[in-house]
């Protein structure tokens, strides 16, 4: 199995909060010092729906807070890395084992693509690519 | 108070795999920073950048661990401020309430009443 350095470029490379309690979530880092930036929603793969609230500091930090209608008894903290290949980057992560959560396929919007990927000891990238309009 | 650093931590018993994975996407490791926490478990970072200024640290320690542990590595320029300001909110030190203090930084693990977690650091300047 090869297992190269990639040509990936990551462009969005930050902590994501996966919860069932957003707004309290959201207040904290807002309290913190971050403000919403954008709120996109919608279902996922799975078939849970979910807003996903990104979040920026005034020293240009960031902090994705995702709200999943699926019920979680504690939240995820995973990283949110948005690459320019996402099957590139996917490969790579699979190459070192990572599988996608729960088994389900990526999220696929007219914006984005979208996949929790989970490694072999149990830490989460959330591998996200924008997919730019055409028209 | 204000945030110097705010980035993803991972948690180890598999350092060198973990390691690798952020290497092959590019990162490399600056730094290499070990000590023994408050609690008595001795402890190895490396603090990962990509060539975009992307950061990560990767830590392992000699706490068994089922799992690894995903947190939010804080640093700032005031650690009792922002302890009084996150355990007033309902965060618990997950060090039984101990702080570890090496002299060139104080640090602990905080999480929320939902689940999440803040390690929280303070790099201390004028140490000896």
């Amino acid at each position: 199995m090869e297992r190269g350095i990639t040509t990936v470029k990551i462009t969005t490379f930050n902590p994501q909060i996966i919860t069932n309690h957003l707004a309290e979530v959201v207040g904290l880092f807002e309290a913190l010092g971050f403000e919403k930036r954008h709120t996109p929603s919608g279902t996922g793969a799975s078939g849970n729906a979910y807003t996903d609230c990104r979040m920026k500091d005034a020293n240009g930090f960031y902090v994705d807070v995702a709200a999943t209608s699926a019920a979680i008894p504690r939240d995820i903290t995973s990283i949110r890395m948005n690459v320019d290949d996402f099957d590139a980057a996917y490969q790579l992560l699979t190459d070192h084992g990572f599988k996608p959560s729960n088994g389900t396929s990526a999220t696929e919007t007219d914006t984005s693509k979208g996949l929790l990927m989970v490694s072999p000891s149990g830490f989460g990238i959330v591998l996200v690519k924008h997919i730019r309009k055409e028209n | 108070m204000k945030i110097t650093s705010f980035n993803p931590l991972i948690v180890t018993n598999n350092v060198e795999e973990v390691v690798s994975v952020f290497e092959a996407l590019g990162f490399v490791k600056k730094h290499n920073p070990t000590g023994t926490s408050a609690i008595g478990h001795e402890y190895v970072a490396y603090r990962m950048t990509d060539a975009n200024g992307f950061h990560v640290d990767v830590a392992t320690s000699t706490a068994p661990r089922e799992r690894d542990l995903t947190t939010i590595r804080m640093n700032v320029d005031d650690f009792d401020e922002a302890y009084e300001f996150l355990t007033a909110r309902g965060f618990s030190n997950a060090q039984s309430g101990t702080v570890t203090d090496t002299g060139s930084a104080k640090a602990c693990i905080l999480y929320s009443p939902s689940g999440f977690s803040i390690n929280l650091i303070q790099h201390i300047k004028d140490h000896n």
